[in-house]
């Protein structure tokens, strides 16, 4: 878009994206600085109905607080986890889907679906698989050593279920995006990557990932937002147990807003939330940002 | 093609706007209805909010029944399929209480009671009918602040075919018999307890069973060191609460930290385990799944004294009044209605006498028998039972007990460790 073109609509281009901006102040922006960020200064309790300024002291307090310190230790393990096997999931199956096979269209709507189911239906379903279904077929099979693993027995095996769990949904929508980026590369360019002689994994790497930047830049921001505002799954799936050990950030301010009534501490949790999503993606952006490429 | 674009759109406007306004003017008619009815002195609606339950179609015969009868009041029993204590929060910030409301005993009748949320009952013609050992849990200030319309039982059901099956002839009394009892269960190839250690609530029941076993006599002075901060989970006895988990977590079959408490309540229905340490909330699914069940029930017996083997039996269940509702009188005749004990056929019949029903705190003559009710009939006539501890120790307590004791029920957490994060938290939930 030429510049001139721009100058002369820009009062236009701002109208258009004022409604939009308007919903996002008055849902997103405006409750976060005139709610949380101002009530995380107050010892409140919802029930005990007390609301006195304590300045920093619930920042102060949350920072030897083991059980948030833990949930935010789970949240980065957690994150780590699925944003690696989901992206890497997503693009490989992205990149099978991108070719001529049988029924691209159905197994492209397949592996979409558990996007588009909530989050709490998915745990039910995988609680079942876990306890019902994967002892049943073992059994049958004869693989005595799966059929007695017990998926939500330890802290460590619990987290390895939340993880299988998170990855199984997320993979779904971030290789739709991945699937739309392959599509809009130019034929041309891999027609003549592949009489230079490049072909295969080296393709992929030279020609195909380095137009998909944009993409990646996409589908990294939003499988890092995702991670750390992780709650359904572990809520609905292990309930943060055993004794708190898959208890997310966000579960664990749920928690204490809505189990214990600490508002006011709440608050003061998702603000250092907030931050620390903030800074993480905006890290992440101005990274990937860098190695975008146009063809 | 863009002109009928912008016909439709303004025309699918008009007609969004248009449903609008029909809701709004259904909403002020509804409105406008019931005040007229309520100025003529006709029916005048009493709203009582309980939590989520299998016991709420009950709840709602109950209502039926008083509806039925007289029509001046509809009492109308609202469950929240939510978080209760989420939805009480709400209601209390707002000022919105609804006329009457289910509260747990001890802590948040008297949380409620201090904040002159509940009106004074004390008065009441329930008060005179109901057991003395029951008030305590509506009390605050020495009035009474709710009433106490279930107690309900902790404690082991059993398969009585199984225990017959296996040769054990009479309930174990103490450990040593119930290690034993456990043992003759697994010579015969049944599971003998059913696990519900996923859900952390049933470790907190547990432990709180435990505790009281520990304590016995000691159990009014501990909780009062406790609530005043100088007190200690580590209890003299601390050693056999754990060694009873030790046994449980050996007895529960294989992958018991991945059962739920329906999971766990559905295999003593389903006899596929011949014990369950629970409530006789318990017993709800069996009901749909295997109603005719010899289903028995004994106390913890956690000592090697066949004395200390008392029953956890408390209030669970207490119904405050909104003191600034706007029709108390007609909550008031409500609340009669459910605490007549000689009504055969109203509210207590319909929701205290069935399958898994907790039984009301006062003499009433059921129309329902089965092995567990007759054993425990037997405990409270005997007055061989204790309340649950967990109930007096401040509000949260259930939480920290349950996700620590889930700890040691997982693994990793050992004795030491548990009772000293209990400990802590405890300390932090007072302060």
């Amino acid at each position: 878009m030429s510049d001139l073109l721009y100058k002369k609509n820009r009062k236009f281009y701002i109208l258009l994206i004022l409604p939009a901006l308007a919903l996002y102040c008055f849902g997103l922006v405006g409750p976060l600085l005139a709610g949380t960020i101002p009530s995380s200064f107050y010892d409140w309790n919802l029930i005990e109905g007390n609301k006195d300024w304590i300045g920093f002291g619930n920042y102060v307090k949350l920072f030897s607080d083991t059980t948030f310190l833990h949930s935010l230790l789970f949240t980065m393990i957690l994150a780590v986890f699925t944003i690696i096997g989901t992206n890497i999931l997503a693009f490989f199956v992205a990149f099978l889907l991108n070719e001529k096979i049988f029924g691209k269209t159905v197994s492209r709507a397949m592996f979409f679906i558990p996007n588009i189911i909530s989050g709490v239906m998915v745990a039910f379903v995988w609680i079942f698989i876990f306890t019902g279904a994967i002892p049943s077929v073992a059994e049958s099979i004869g693989l005595e050593s799966l059929a007695n693993v017990s998926w939500f027995g330890t802290p460590t095996m619990a987290t390895v279920s939340v993880i299988i769990v998170s990855v199984w949904q997320g993979t779904g929508f971030l290789m739709m995006l991945y699937l739309a980026g392959l599509q809009t590369i130019p034929q041309d360019v891999l027609e003549a990557s592949t009489l230079d002689g490049c072909t295969g994994l080296k393709k992929i790497i030279k020609i195909q990932l380095p137009l998909l930047m944009s993409t990646v830049t996409i589908n990294l921001f939003v499988s890092i937002a995702g991670a750390f505002k992780a709650f359904d799954i572990p809520f609905a799936l292990t309930a943060g147990g055993p004794s708190k050990s898959t208890q997310t950030v966000a579960l664990n301010i749920y928690n204490d807003a809505f189990g214990s009534f600490k508002t006011g501490y709440g608050s003061a949790k998702s603000v250092i939330l907030f931050l620390i999503i903030a800074i993480v993606t905006i890290i992440q952006l101005s990274i990937t940002r860098k190695r975008e490429v146009e063809a | 093609m863009k002109k009928t674009s912008k016909i439709m759109s303004i025309a699918l406007a008009m007609l969004m706007t248009a449903g609008l306004a029909s809701c709004g003017s259904s909403d002020d008619k509804g409105n406008d209805g019931s005040k007229a009815a309520s100025n003529s002195g006709e029916t005048v609606e009493v709203k009582m909010a309980v939590w989520g339950s299998g016991a709420a179609d009950n709840f709602n015969k109950g209502a039926d029944v008083f509806n039925s009868r007289q029509d001046k009041i509809k009492f109308s029993v609202e469950m929240q399929s939510g978080d209760y204590n989420q939805f009480l929060g709400a209601k209390t910030a707002a000022n919105d209480l609804p006329d009457m409301f289910f509260l747990s005993p001890y802590a948040q009748v008297a949380q409620f009671a201090k904040n002159g949320k509940t009106l004074d009952l004390s008065d009441q013609p329930f008060a005179e009918r109901i057991y003395d050992s029951a008030k305590a849990s509506c009390e605050y200030d020495g009035k009474l602040y709710a009433y106490p319309m279930v107690q309900e039982m902790l404690g082991i059901f059993y398969n009585k075919d199984m225990f017959k099956d296996a040769g054990i002839e009479t309930v174990p009394t103490t450990i040593s018999e119930f290690e034993d009892a456990c043992e003759k269960l697994k010579a015969k190839g049944y599971t003998p307890l059913a696990a519900t250690y996923k859900d952390s609530w049933t470790e907190n029941h547990t432990f709180s069973c435990l505790l009281g076993a520990a304590l016995q006599d000691d159990m009014n002075n501990w909780i009062e060191s406790m609530n005043a901060g100088t007190g200690s989970f580590d209890v003299e006895n601390a050693d056999a609460m754990f060694r009873f988990l030790d046994i449980m977590k050996e007895n529960s079959g294989d992958n018991y930290m991945d059962a739920d408490s329906t999971a766990g309540f559905n295999a003593l229905a389903n006899g596929e385990a011949a014990m369950l340490f629970s409530g006789e909330f318990s017993l709800l699914n069996m009901a749909s799944i295997n109603p005719d069940l010899p289903v028995g029930l004994f106390a913890v017996p956690m000592t090697d004294n066949a004395a200390d083997a008392k029953l956890d039996v408390d209030v669970g269940i207490c119904v405050a009044v909104n003191k600034d509702g706007k029709h108390v009188d007609q909550t008031l005749e409500v609340l009669d209605y459910m605490s007549d004990n000689t009504d055969k056929e109203g509210w207590i019949a319909n929701t205290a006498d069935s399958l898994g029903a907790a039984p009301v705190c006062m003499d009433y003559e059921g129309a329902y028998t089965a092995d567990y009710l007759t054993d425990y009939q037997k405990y409270v006539s005997e007055e061989n039972t204790r309340p649950w501890v967990y109930q007096q120790l401040a509000a949260g307590t259930q939480t920290i007990v349950g996700d620590t004791v889930q700890g040691y029920f997982a693994g990793s957490k050992d004795q030491a460790t548990v009772l000293k994060e209990l400990d802590q938290q405890y300390a932090d939930l007072i302060s």
